[in-house]
């Protein structure tokens, strides 16, 4: 049991063989996969990838990278997006700040976070935060929402900043990231923070982790953070891969089809 | 809010069961033992009365 808790299978990168990397996946055992929008136009081609697949979830919202090409009538059209697509769309997201890239203008992208806050809020669903090198303005910014369910996807801090999101009430998502030799800040995190705590992720299809580094990333190679995530805490990869995927059951509200 | 999942209920799930009885992952014999674990839901049902001009 375990769960790729954030691709991004609608992306072009995956237009020539998207069905045999999703194929791929359920061989190696990913039982199912959230595929995460970053603007409207891929947060509506993440629906129709989930649609399509009883083992892929959607989640729709908008990048900071993105944010500069906004305005109200995006906020209309994916409102009416989760809301028709109530069974598929499990989170709001991938929102947040990037001062890494700074694609977008920096004081557009903390009002597009606060927007989008707001609506993950008013639709009730979790938020998947993109947070890079801009650590206190987006806990500033998630703290004054008032929105208590979500996770920090691809963590980039320390310990401490890991501490300050899980006493929100947030996820820590750990990529394969994880498994490059350099990532000691990381691996620290790992190690301390309860695996109660935390998601795993491909981010597919970047950040490949060891050995397909440097490859196009797919939801089948989270086989190996979650082993690499093992090894750093002493315990078995199954463990870790069934207590991270009840997780992210729980945190996107994906139900137990029961047999009958 | 659907109920909390944990780590046993999580193996219910009938797109996964599905799959491992797929993969020989998961013999029949283990699914039909499976089966029987699962909780009785009966007091859950609600009848209804199909008239016959609403069928």
């Amino acid at each position: 049991m375990i769960i790729d808790s954030h691709a991004h299978l609608e992306m072009k990168e995956f237009d020539s063989d998207r069905e045999e990397v999703i194929k791929r996946a359920g061989d190696e055992g990913i039982d199912f996969i959230i595929t995460v929008g970053t603007n409207l136009e891929l947060s509506r081609k993440a629906v129709a990838v989930a649609e399509q697949h009883e083992n892929v979830y959607a989640t729709a919202g908008v990048h900071p990278h993105d944010a500069a090409g906004t305005d109200e009538n995006t906020w209309g059209a994916i409102k009416e997006l989760v809301e028709n697509n109530r069974e598929i769309i499990v989170a709001y997201g991938e929102i947040g700040l990037d001062f890494f890239r700074n694609n977008s203008p920096r004081e557009k992208q903390i009002e597009v976070f606060g927007r989008q806050l707001e609506l993950a809020h008013e639709l009730n669903l979790p938020v998947i935060i993109h947070d890079r090198e801009a650590h206190e303005q987006t806990l500033e910014t998630v703290r004054a929402s008032g929105v208590r369910s979500g996770v920090f996807h691809c963590f980039s801090g320390d310990y401490e900043m890991a501490k300050k999101c899980i006493d929100l009430g947030y996820y820590i998502s750990v990529p394969g990231v994880v498994t490059f030799d350099k990532a000691a800040t990381l691996q620290d995190v790992v190690r301390r923070v309860p695996l109660s705590s935390l998601l795993l992720e491909t981010d597919a299809p970047y950040l490949a982790p060891v050995p397909h580094r440097g490859q196009r990333n797919e939801p089948s190679f989270i086989i190996h953070t979650a082993k690499k995530v093992a090894q750093i805490k002493n315990i078995s990869w199954t463990e870790v891969a069934r207590t991270s995927a009840v997780n992210a059951m729980n945190l996107f509200g994906i139900e137990i089809f029961l047999a009958n | 809010m659907p109920n909390k999942v944990n780590a046993e209920s999580i193996g219910h799930d009938k797109r996964i069961i599905a799959r491992n009885l797929y993969k020989g992952e998961l013999s029949e014999k283990d699914f039909q033992t499976l089966l029987k674990k699962l909780p009785d839901l009966a007091d859950n049902c609600e009848e209804v009365t199909l008239h016959e001009n609403e069928k």
